[in-house]
Formats: C-alpha cells, structure tokens, sequence
C-alpha cells in the first residue's frame, strides 16, 4: 500500500532538518588551528605516544630527592604516572609524567632539624610492581632494615575494596589489586616547627 | 512504500548516516576532556591514601568535608589551568613553526591525569560524609601515625654519626695522652687513622637524611675528619682544637637525635603552591638543573650583585646547554659533571677566579681573539676552575702547559696578529718576602709561594701569589671584584692596603670546604700593575698577612722606583 503524501512529507522534512542541524554545527564549530602532524590536542594520540624519560638524568644532575610522591593514575584505560620531586637545598620540587619533566614548583623551606627519608629511589618504583616486590625492597632501602605494616584498607567500604596499604620507614605505598599506585615519602619535623 | 519515496528515504539516510560518521572531527578539539569518564577503584586508592595521608592536618583539625573539597579543588584547579595553558602555548609555537607538536602531549597527559586524581580525591573526601567511613578513617590515620613516628631509619643514622665521633674522639684522646706522656705514638695514631678512614661511609649514611640535616651533618663530618688530618701532623698544636669540634659536633648531633619529630605529608605542605615554571621540552634536564641551581645560588645568597635570579638560571642554562664545552671543560677542570657548571666570561672575571683559586694569569697573544672560561659551583657561586682558551704569551704558555687550548681552532691566531708580550721588567718572585723554597709556582708575570712559615703554621695551605697585570686599571678592577666567599659564611671588607681590594673573614669556623669555608682570611688588592693575593688558612693571622702585603708593597717601590 503506498504511504499517504501527509506522511512522507513530515518525514523528509524531518530528516532535513537533521542535517541542516549537524551542517549547522560543522559550521559553528571553532576552526581548528592549523593541523600539526598527529594532533598533539588528542589524548589517544598523547597516551599513545613515545616518551623521553628525563629523571635518570635529573637524578643524576640534582641527586636523590629529599623526598617525593608517585600517582599511578588510569585515564581512558591508560596508565599515567605522575610523580613530584622535593629537592629542599634547591627550593625546588620537579614533576614529572610518564618520566618527562613538565614543570617545576617553588618550595618554601623546613625547618632545622627536619628528617628526610632520602634512602629510597624514586626510579626503583617502577610501574607494575607487586605489593610483595615493594615491601622487599622497602625493607632494603631502609637504614634499619624495618619491614612495612600492611594494612587491608577494603575495610573502608566498597570504593576501596582490593586496596592495600603498606606503611614503612618514613614512606606510604598504595596499591591495588596487589599493583602499586601510590608512593609518598614522609619527613619528620621537630615538633613546634612549622 | 513505493520506489521513489524509497529511494529518498535511503538518500536521506545516507546523508544523515555521513553526517553522523563525520560529528565526531566536527566537535571542538577537546580529548582531554574525554578524561573525566569514571574512574575505577585504581585511582580511589591512590586519592585516598592521598587524602588521609594529610597526617598534620587531620591531627591538628579534622576539617569538613567542603573546606576540604576546596582545598583540594584549588590545588588542582591550578596545575590544570598550568596545563592547559602551556599546552596551548606549545601547539601555537608549533603552528609558528618552533617546536615539536609532540612537546604538547606531555600537558595533555598530564591535565587528563590530574582531572582523574582530582575526581578520585574528591569522591574520597565526600565519602567521609558517611559515619562509619569517617570512624575508619581516624582509626587509620592513627595506625598510620603511629607507625611513621616510629620510623627508625633516622634515628639509626643519627645513632652511627654520633659512635663515629665517639670513636674518633676516643681515639685522638688516646692520641694526645700519649704524646703528654711522651710515650710512642704510632700505634694509637694509627687507630685514629683507622676511625678517620671510615668517616666517608658515615658520611654518606648521612647524607640520606636529605639536604637540611643530612647534608649539614655530611660537611661537618667532613670538616672534623679534616681538621684531626691536620692535627695527626701537630699533635700538640692541633689535637686538642680537633677533640673540641668533635665534642661540638657531637652536641649537635645529639640535639638532633633528642629532638621529638611528627610525620609530615609534604604533599599536603606543598599548598597552596608556589611559583610554576614549564620546562623547556626541547632541554628539559638543562633547564631544571638551572632553575634549582639558581634558586640555591639565591638562598646562600650567592647571587651575583645586580643579578636577578632569572638572570642566573639563564646564564646558567645556556652554560649547561653547551654539552660539548661542558664536557670539555669539565675534564679539563677535574670537576665533575652536577657539582659545577661552565661558562665564557670576560677576562676581569677570569682573572678574578683565578687569583681566587691561585692560578697563574695567563695573557693572551692576541687579546681581541682570547675566550676565558670558570667553571662555577652549582652551588656556592665558588671558582672552581678557570681558563684561557686561545694561544698564551709564550712564558705563560710554557710554564702552564696544563692549560693548553682545548679549542685550538677557535682561537689560533696568525703570526700577523701576535701583539708583544707585556715586558717582564722584574722577577716577579723577588717581590715577595719568601725564601727561595717556599716559591710552587712562577712564571714571567706570576709567582706563587707558600707563605706558612711567616704565619706560624705547619703545611696549613696558606700562600700569596703576585701577578703582573696589563695594567694598573685592570688590576684596581680585578682586585676590586675578586670572590668574597659565600655571604653565608664569611664577612667582606675594603682592603686596608693597596691601590684596591678585599679582605674577606671566615665566620663558619669550619675548615676549607667547597660549599663551607673558602679561607680564613684573605686579603686581595693590587698596587700599581700588580695584584696581591694573601690566604691565610689558619684564625688569628689577619694583622700578619695584612703586614706582608704591606711588605710585597715596599718591594714594589723599590724596584719601580719612578
């Protein structure tokens, strides 16, 4: 049976319509800059690419930090890591991404009598780590030799199901699913200096 | 349906199927934005650790939750607009042309990856609105307290420094019990030797508790090993001042071992946030070893006068960027790589580091062809090394070989252009008032001669050192701008003698060190064409050494008697 006129106009109207929309659209759409290869603007692109790690250099250049902190962070189903450098004598705290400096930050001091735990190396955390890896070498790298508190942090409700806290000499290591995720190394300041 | 209605139904289709398969390139750029999907329980681990690592705060305050959330807001507001806006910054520069475009995927990383933790940190903190999660929490925060003030690595080194001095003093006590009792020594020096020996690997034990004790302790170690060294050498003069700084050391020590301590989360103390710099992608290490070098330059006050300290970070960046020369330079110094940085200067500065370190002067051939490079401490701004690069009159170049042009091609000059060497009218070591064997080092223009017979101390390092400068302008400059020392730790004066000068005094009480004590007491001036460098290595010799440049001034009227 053929469709009445009344019906397939609305429809043809409509369809249209949804093109002048989307044509509208394309036509509002901010010029995008001139292309550059790759898109550098697309996070695909940038979780995809190649990165240069410039920490075993800066270690070398500025020394052990006198303390730091690494996030393991998952975006889109990508692992970035950041992580901040402290360096007191230098005023200067250093972040990196996925082993590339991005910016540096103004510190303001501690005072006398403040004890960093500078024995661990922030490239020994290396991304992917078991929880039993980390407290072997916590233990390593301490002075004392002490051995980390674990602590079952599914405890806390549901969001934190399959968290672990290892707590050691002067540092606090997250992980997940038996996977390291955070790293942060603690001072000691005199009481009453703030 | 019939065909025709069929037909354009299909065409329809397709147009609005094409239109559809194409949105996605027509929507603004906007990727990152794509990071705000939900996050997994990966990242709430990392944000609540984060959070309840807030030991100080929370043990001072328990906050509520909104002021908290704003804190945390804020702080990650900032370093994501930073993103952002140096992300920007990149993709137009390299629109213009100057740079990769993969410079920016750093920043586009980084902003997704912040949202993220930012997201995380937040669901955390609004988590604590539940009871029974806030009652856990302080548990934790608790147990995670206890354990961290516990934390005995510290103490442990603390412990080892402090049976090092204790063994040491011991052993030097021993040392001079016999040398009273004139009873032989060699066996309890050689103890003491022993002890001294295994000072280095406290130090370096030391040395991980970071830069504030840590690296104060590591010098002072340093400095006692030195200063017992010297006293093995003269025992009655020297080891009773060297059991005193050990006893001193020790007191510092233990001050720092009574002291209570609380843990501190320096992710927490890092707000509100200072000064943000991007790195240049393009040299990234070059341009953090700069900053920090120039921001540690400023707090030991060893900014040059009339020098910002973005002035210091260029200068030094562009020094650290010239790999080659740096490399070059460094094996040419002996300084290792990461403790000094090298750059050209002029000659005044040239000449004023090397009268500080007491190296002879060289003179160019050909003065508008010669280049001069220092190399400077990260640190202390200090001298540590400096040359001549380009071919030297030929006195000086024979007496200092050394020194020899590591770029010969740069500045070789043809034998149109030598210019006269300037005229060797005296014997430069006849003017100082030394005997003979306590000259080290001469040349036409140049004399080194240790000077620690006058002052009444053995093989203690002190020395004067003559140079014959091109001119009487030139040497009032260069005496005038020779290296005081580190503000921090030495006082510095007007030269009471000579044309112009210096006087610099030691006020750390340490001996010699590279970021410590230059000398002290050093008295730099010149008269007439020459410049007079006096170090005394030893307190209490200031009115001698002035009283021998006094002195090296007299010979030099009498041997220019116009």
């Amino acid at each position: 049976m053929k469709k009445p006129l009344k019906l397939r106009v609305p429809l043809t109207i409509c369809l249209f319509a949804l093109s002048a929309v989307l044509l509208a659209c394309n036509a509002s759409a901010p010029k995008a800059p001139t292309p550059v290869a790759g898109d550098p603007d697309d996070l695909q692109a940038a979780l995809r690419a190649e990165v240069v790690d410039d920490r075993p250099e800066v270690l070398a250049t500025l020394g052990r930090p006198d303390a730091f902190d690494i996030s393991i962070v998952l975006v889109e189903g990508g692992k970035v890591r950041m992580e901040s450098w402290r360096y007191y004598q230098f005023g200067t705290r250093v972040d990196f991404v996925d082993g590339e400096a991005i910016w540096t930050v103004a510190i303001e001091p501690l005072p006398d009598g403040t004890l960093f735990a500078a024995w661990y190396d922030p490239l020994a955390f290396e991304t992917g780590m078991t929880g039993a890896e980390i407290a072997q070498m916590v233990a390593a790298a301490s002075p004392a030799g002490a051995a980390a508190l674990v602590i079952d942090l599914s405890a806390g409700g549901e969001d934190l199901a399959g968290g672990t806290a290892l707590i050691g000499d002067q540092i606090m290591v997250g992980l997940y699913q038996d996977e390291l995720v955070y790293v942060e190394t603690v001072a000691l300041m005199p009481e009453g200096g703030d | 349906m019939d065909k025709t209605a069929l037909s354009k139904l299909a065409t329809a289709a397709l147009v609005l199927l094409l239109l559809l398969s194409d949105a996605a390139a027509l929507l603004p750029v906007g990727g990152v934005e794509r990071a705000d999907a939900a996050f997994q329980g990966f990242n709430l681990v990392g944000g609540f650790l984060r959070t309840v690592g807030a030991l100080d705060r929370r043990n001072r305050l328990y906050r509520e939750a909104g002021a908290t959330t704003q804190e945390i807001s804020a702080y990650y507001d900032r370093l994501i607009t930073q993103a952002q806006t140096t992300r920007r910054e990149m993709i137009a520069a390299a629109v213009a042309g100057g740079t990769s475009p993969a410079f920016a995927r750093s920043y586009v990383r980084v902003e997704a990856a912040l949202k993220a933790e930012r997201a995380a940190a937040i669901q955390m903190i609004e988590a604590e609105k539940n009871a029974a999660r806030k009652t856990f929490e302080r548990t934790l925060v608790k147990q995670i307290t206890n354990t961290l003030i516990a934390s005995p690595g510290g103490q442990r080194i603390l412990g080892r420094v402090r049976e090092t001095i204790t063994g040491a003093r011991q052993a030097a006590v021993a040392v001079q019990a016999a040398a009273d009792a004139n009873r032989p020594i060699q066996a309890f020096a050689d103890a003491l030797a022993e002890k001294v020996g295994g000072v280095p690997i406290v130090q370096e034990a030391a040395r991980e508790l970071g830069s504030i004790v840590g690296h104060k302790l590591d010098r002072a170690l340093g400095g006692a090993a030195g200063r017992i060294e010297a006293a093995i050498a003269d025992i009655q003069g020297g080891m009773g001042d060297a059991i005193e700084r050990l006893d001193s050391l020790d007191a510092a020590v233990a001050r720092y071992d009574k002291q209570e301590r609380r843990p501190i989360s320096l992710v927490e103390h890092g707000t509100p946030l200072g000064n943000i710099l991007p790195v240049d992608r393009a040299n990234p290490v070059a341009d953090v070893a700069a900053g920090a070098y120039a921001a540690a330059a400023e707090f030991a006050g060893a900014l040059r006068p009339g020098t910002s300290r973005g002035e210091m970070r260029d200068r030094i960046r562009s020094a650290l960027l010239d790999e080659r020369l740096s490399g070059i330079w460094n094996a040419v110094c002996g300084t290792a790589a990461g403790q000094t940085y090298c750059t050209s200067v002029d000659r005044v500065a040239y000449a004023a580091a090397a009268l500080a370190l007491g190296e002879p002067l060289q003179i160019p051939i050909n003065p508008d062809q010669a280049r001069y490079w220092v190399c400077y401490d990260n640190q202390t701004q200090v001298p540590r090394c400096a040359r001549m690069a380009g071919s030297a009159a030929e006195g000086e170049a024979a007496a200092h070989d050394e020194t020899a042009d590591p770029e010969p091609a740069a500045a070789e000059s043809s034998p149109e252009e030598v210019a006269a060497p300037p005229p060797a009218d005296v014997d430069t070591c006849t003017l100082l008032p030394v005997d003979e064997d306590a000259i080290v080092a001469r040349s036409d223009v140049h004399c080194v001669a240790s000077i620690d017979a006058l002052l009444g101390c053995d093989a203690c390092g002190s020395k004067i050192s003559i140079t014959r400068i091109e001119s009487a302008e030139r040497a009032r400059q260069i005496a005038s701008e020779t290296y005081c020392g580190n503000p921090n730790f030495s006082v510095c004066g007007v030269s009471p003698i000579g044309d112009a000068g210096i006087t610099s005094t030691d006020i750390s009480d340490e001996p010699y060190r590279p970021e410590v004590a230059y000398v002290f007491f050093r008295v730099a001036f010149s008269h007439r064409r020459y410049m007079v460098l006096i170090d005394a290595q030893i307190p209490g010799k200031e009115e001698l050494a002035i009283g021998i440049g006094q002195e090296v001034i007299e010979r030099i009227e009498a041997s220019h008697p116009d």
